[in-house]
């Protein structure tokens, strides 16, 4: 599914100086697979995932998604990439004045005809309507889809977050500690809901999280950064004490 | 303990200089400009027959300066929509984070700076040389100068935005154009409409002026009673500018109110 060989990531800092976040990555994820990506904070993690759907535009390597190299692809076709590829988020991103099914909507943004693509209140057709109430009901809270998001509680929130997600009808999810920024109840409440959707819908999931206990209940494969490198690569299982210690040195 | 004291010190000397500062600057802008205190006591005996002379206000007047009253608000009313209109997709090019490169931003933060450090008085001076008397050069001159202050406001207010929002639509493989229609504009409507509300009660009153120099409005009336000395007739006036300049203030403080969503005790 996605096939990244050689991947470095440089941050330019003031003049000529460079700060090296991503340094040959090299990682097979198949289709299906659950991952978690661990690390301490700066590790590199979250660019590594804005990499994949090239948010970020990486200066060396390759990422493959299904065959297919995007390092070098324009931008109309990384677009259509980014179709397929769902992206759920810390701070959960809302915009906070529109209500749940508008911010919902926007992941059928690049499914528009061009003839209505500009023109807000025309742009969204009867079935993109439908498929952004039926992501809503997955992640259940069909009953805010017309509250605004600002209403509404950091779990509710992220629930929105995981369905404008869905609304794109992806084949891979990237969630950047997704649960990060909410109490521990939800944490679990959120991580169950969904994996039980990638379970449904037979997503691929890469997810980066800090709460190892949660990573051994929930995923079947975990990746260790540290200085931007993989440090562990293996099951839950696997990841001793011993490793814990190397990641998180 | 030592480091404390010299905290101390520090912001002593700091607050002592910033009083300093600003007592140079006065003293340098009062006495290159005769500022003097006394003078401007003295000056009140005269002042007070001046202001006798204004009451009672005449209202008389008021059936023939009604069109005067009505075409300054509507001169208000079309510039702020043509300096609206104008600005929202000038600001996205002026915006750091919205801007297709940084020539096109350099150049359009130029224009608004143009736009808007000419006052609204010049403006209209110079489209009334280019289209003649009446209320469409001062149109011209408010649209003109709003343009280039909501410019600048909108833009900031662009810059500001959370990049969240701007990234969570992009990784849905939105382009750049449907990124500023579906998010940056939702998120920001409430702050575009009360700069706009806000730069249409500066139309107003601005408006109230351009007649002064030949472009319409009510400020025409207003200077032909000063210089026929008819001051009861010209506080008429006044007291209907402020009038006006307050509606349209409440009903705008309303407005914005409701769009950010607060209850009005």
């Amino acid at each position: 599914m996605i096939e990244i060989s050689k991947l470095s990531f440089e941050y330019r800092l003031a003049g000529t100086k460079f700060s090296r976040v991503l340094k040959n990555i090299n990682l097979h994820i198949g289709a299906g697979e659950r991952v978690a990506i661990v690390g301490p904070s700066g590790a590199g993690k979250s660019t590594f995932l804005k990499c994949i759907n090239r948010l970020l535009q990486p200066m060396v390597g390759s990422i493959k998604i299904q065959g297919q190299e995007i390092i070098n692809l324009s931008n109309r076709k990384i677009r259509k990439i980014r179709q397929r590829l769902g992206m759920i988020f810390q701070n959960f991103n809302l915009i906070q004045r529109i209500s749940a099914i508008d911010n919902v909507l926007l992941g059928r943004l690049s499914f528009i005809p061009s003839y209505r693509k500009y023109f807000y209140g025309f742009a969204f057709s009867s079935r993109d309507y439908e498929i952004a109430l039926e992501s809503l009901r997955q992640v259940q809270i069909e009953e805010f889809a017309f509250r605004r998001a600002d209403r509404l509680s950091g779990g509710q929130q992220q629930r929105i977050g995981i369905a404008r997600a869905l609304t794109q009808e992806p084949e891979v999810i990237l969630a950047d500690e997704p649960v990060s920024n909410l109490d521990p109840k939800i944490k679990t409440e959120i991580l169950e809901l969904l994996l039980s959707i990638c379970d449904d819908k037979n997503l691929t999931l890469l997810i980066s999280m800090h709460e190892i206990e949660l990573v051994k209940r929930f995923v079947s494969r975990v990746i260790g950064f540290s200085n931007g490198q993989i440090v562990f690569d293996g099951t839950p299982q696997e990841l001793g004490n011993e490793e814990y210690k190397q990641i998180y040195s | 303990m030592k480091n404390t004291n010299k905290f101390i010190r520090e912001r002593r000397f700091e607050i002592l200089l910033f009083l300093g500062i600003i007592i140079i600057l006065f003293w340098w802008a009062a006495k290159g400009t005769g500022l003097k205190i006394d003078i401007f006591i003295g000056g009140f005996s005269s002042a007070r027959e001046f202001l006798f002379s204004m009451f009672p206000p005449n209202f008389t007047i008021l059936p023939k300066i009604m069109p005067r009253i009505v075409e300054t608000l509507q001169m208000a009313v079309a510039s702020i929509i043509i300096a609206t209109l104008t600005a929202l997709p000038l600001s996205f090019l002026a915006a750091r984070n919205t801007s297709p490169s940084s020539s096109v931003y350099k150049i359009m933060r130029l224009l608004l700076n143009l736009l808007r450090s000419i006052p609204t008085l010049l403006w209209a001076l110079l489209f009334i040389a280019m289209v003649g008397l009446g209320p469409f050069p001062g149109i011209l001159g408010l649209a003109f100068h709003c343009t280039g202050t909501l410019g600048k406001y909108f833009s900031e207010s662009i810059e500001n935005v959370n990049p969240g929002i701007i990234e969570a639509a992009e990784a849905t493989g939105a382009n750049r154009i449907q990124i500023i229609i579906f998010t940056i504009i939702p998120e920001l409507k409430p702050v575009f409409l009360g700069f706009s509300l806000y730069y249409l009660e500066f139309c107003i009153r601005t408006a109230s002026m351009m007649g002064v120099v030949g472009a319409g409005g009510i400020g025409m009336e207003l200077l032909f009673n000063i210089r026929l000395f008819r001051y009861q007739e010209t506080l008429a006036i006044l007291i209907i500018i402020v009038a006006m300049v307050t509606i349209v203030d409440t009903v705008s403080f309303i407005i914005r109110k409701r769009m950010i969503g607060l209850k009005i005790e």
